[in-house]
């Protein structure tokens, strides 16, 4: 690196400090816009790294077995989430369905269950003589469309395995057909199972071994004249990416029920959330999201940052919108947001609300020019105004791109 | 105590040191041998788990007999492809006509025919799965049959090695009344 660039680096170091210090930059931050990835366990503060994610059933029993300590205890802190469809190997999650505008085959590919268990917890949100459970699901309501690159690149896929199965099918029964180990073998496995009527009988299933071998030679010797479309499938596979684009709405919920001194019939909910996020994302780089957010007794108020409510019992609504366009071959991009945070049970804190408009310039070499400007929240959380605006310049370190 | 009898305590102590090199020596061997006994069973036994893996690795072929009666209820066929995110297309021939072609995505249940039709016909099914999904090479055909004797899963199966690689599972399927 020259001695150029870590001067500048220096310089924008300072330069960013500076702006650090004059405006509260975790106000302008924006997470309000991102459900959970996991409801259930996100209610009783999981990492998402903690999360048990199986992807069979057997899997699934597996981390069972290791939280129960081989089933033999109660497990103390676990947390997973699972996907009823996929888990139990249901039709109709293969890419043939991934563009399916039926709420059924949506509902399908992105039902997730979500539930979690702490026990004897030493942190202070949580009291140790009691135990927190909690239940959640989140799915689409609306999906959008794959990407026509998307929709292109399976239907090749599907033609040239259309291809390769029909051209198979027609061959190998025909060899079969005409060969003779294969057909004395078959002659001999109808007679065993005259003998035995049972297609399980040892006898059996060794012929039907030898069977098996003997198509599998077959199948190979046919495979040979495919190698040609085989190559085309794997570089189309392996090119395939779920880009969709379009309308969606998603739907996360959960609650959290507290079990008092861990006894069944005195419970109470320690904390419930519902999420809804929409919002439509376009190939021509605009994209418009949008989230509202229902939250009892949430470990952070968003509206509350100074922390003036401290008791229970706090209900909670955020809504947020954003609009944003960015190209991948254009250099600028602009996007403008807008937050409204309230305490509903509670007369407190007042209602407030910002706005911010962000635009972005790329000069390459990884060099960004940076523009922000809006209005803060209002009350207390903001000390000298509302108005924010700031101007930065963003250098990259590493390769230039 | 007769001289002859006497014995010089010199020797005996470098008497009793071989003997006891000669044992030390005996025992090395001994362990030795053990360690290389263990050793050969401990490649024998990876050798033999890494047999079980291929074997369970993957399973492509499958020929088998399906047991039918002589009543006229209806045999069905189902097939399920997986794991999830992949892309597999399917072909039947019944008796050498083709009764699917190029179906996409997994197949759900349909009428065969009825079992005194089937009696005696075979079937082939072959389906190609590519790999697409970005979180698992696994690619499997469920093919579920009912309807006959009793109700039968074959399940094919097979792990591939890149991104974007591809599985042919073949299956002849005869129908056989007892």
């Amino acid at each position: 690196m020259s001695l150029k660039n870590i001067f500048v680096i220096y310089l924008l170091l300072l330069g960013t400090t500076t702006i650090a210090q004059s405006i509260d930059t975790t106000k302008i931050k924006l997470d309000l816009l991102r459900a959970p990835s996991s409801p259930g366990a996100n209610l009783l503060g999981f990492a998402v790294s903690d999360i048990e994610k199986p992807s069979d059933v057997s899997d699934f029993m597996l981390t069972l077995q290791s939280a129960t300590s081989s089933n033999s205890l109660f497990p103390t802190n676990y947390a997973v989430d699972l996907a009823p469809f996929w888990l139990f190997r249901a039709g109709g999650l293969t890419t043939d369905k991934f563009n399916s505008r039926k709420f059924s085959d949506a509902f399908r590919q992105t039902f997730v269950v979500s539930t979690a268990i702490r026990n004897a917890d030493s942190s202070k949100d949580f009291n140790p003589e009691n135990l927190y459970q909690s239940f959640g699901t989140k799915f689409s309501i609306v999906r959008g469309q794959l990407s026509a690159r998307a929709v292109a690149v399976l239907e090749s896929i599907h033609e040239l395995q259309a291809e390769i199965a029909s051209g198979m099918n027609q061959q190998l029964s025909e060899k079969l057909a005409d060969d003779n180990v294969y057909q004395t073998l078959k002659k001999e496995r109808q007679l065993k199972l005259s003998e035995t009527m049972d297609p399980n009988h040892p006898s059996v299933i060794a012929l039907s071994v030898k069977m098996e071998k003997r198509q599998e030679k077959v199948k190979n010797s046919i495979l040979t004249s495919y190698e040609n479309e085989l190559q085309a499938l794997q570089k189309q596979a392996a090119s395939f990416k779920v880009e969709r684009f379009g309308f969606f709405v998603d739907f996360a919920g959960g609650v959290s029920l507290e079990y008092i001194n861990r006894t069944f019939n005195n419970s109470r909910i320690y904390n419930a959330g519902a999420w809804l996020t929409f919002g439509a994302n376009y190939q021509n780089g605009f994209s418009l999201m949008g989230i509202t957010r229902f939250l009892q007794n949430p470990k952070k108020v968003f509206a509350d940052p100074s922390g003036t409510i401290r008791n229970g019992d706090v209900s909670t609504f955020d809504a947020g919108t954003r609009i944003i366009y960015h190209h991948n071959d254009s250099r600028f991009s602009i996007s403008t947001e807008a937050i409204y945070r309230s305490v509903l049970n509670k007369n407190t804190i007042d209602p407030s609300w910002r706005w911010v408009l962000n635009t972005e310039y790329d000069l390459g070499n990884n060099q960004r020019l940076t523009f922000f400007f809006g209005r803060s929240f209002d009350g207390s959380t903001s000390k000298d105004g509302n108005v924010i605006a700031a101007l930065n310049f963003l250098k990259g370190l590493g390769n230039h791109r | 105590m007769s001289k002859s009898t006497r014995t010089d305590p010199k020797k005996t102590k470098q008497k009793k040191t071989a003997n006891a090199t000669d044992n030390k020596k005996k025992q090395t061997k001994k362990v030795n041998a053990e360690r290389t006994k263990s050793k050969e069973k401990g490649k024998t036994a990876v050798a033999k788990a890494r047999k079980i893996d291929e074997k369970y690795k993957e399973k492509t072929s499958l020929d088998t007999a399906y047991l039918v009666n002589g009543s006229d209820g209806a045999i069905t066929l189902e097939i399920i492809l997986g794991a999830p995110g992949q892309t597999g297309t399917t072909d039947i021939i019944l008796d050498k006509v083709n009764i699917i072609t190029g179906e996409t995505g997994s197949l759900p249940e349909f009428a065969l025919g009825t079992n005194k039709k089937l009696n005696g016909k075979t079937m082939s099914i072959t389906t190609v799965i590519s790999d697409t999904a970005k979180d698992t090479n696994y690619l499997e055909a469920i093919i579920r049959i009912r309807g006959g004797i009793r109700f039968s899963e074959y399940i094919l199966y097979k792990t591939v090695d890149k991104n974007g690689g591809s599985a042919i599972f073949t299956s002849s399927i005869e129908f056989f009344k007892i």
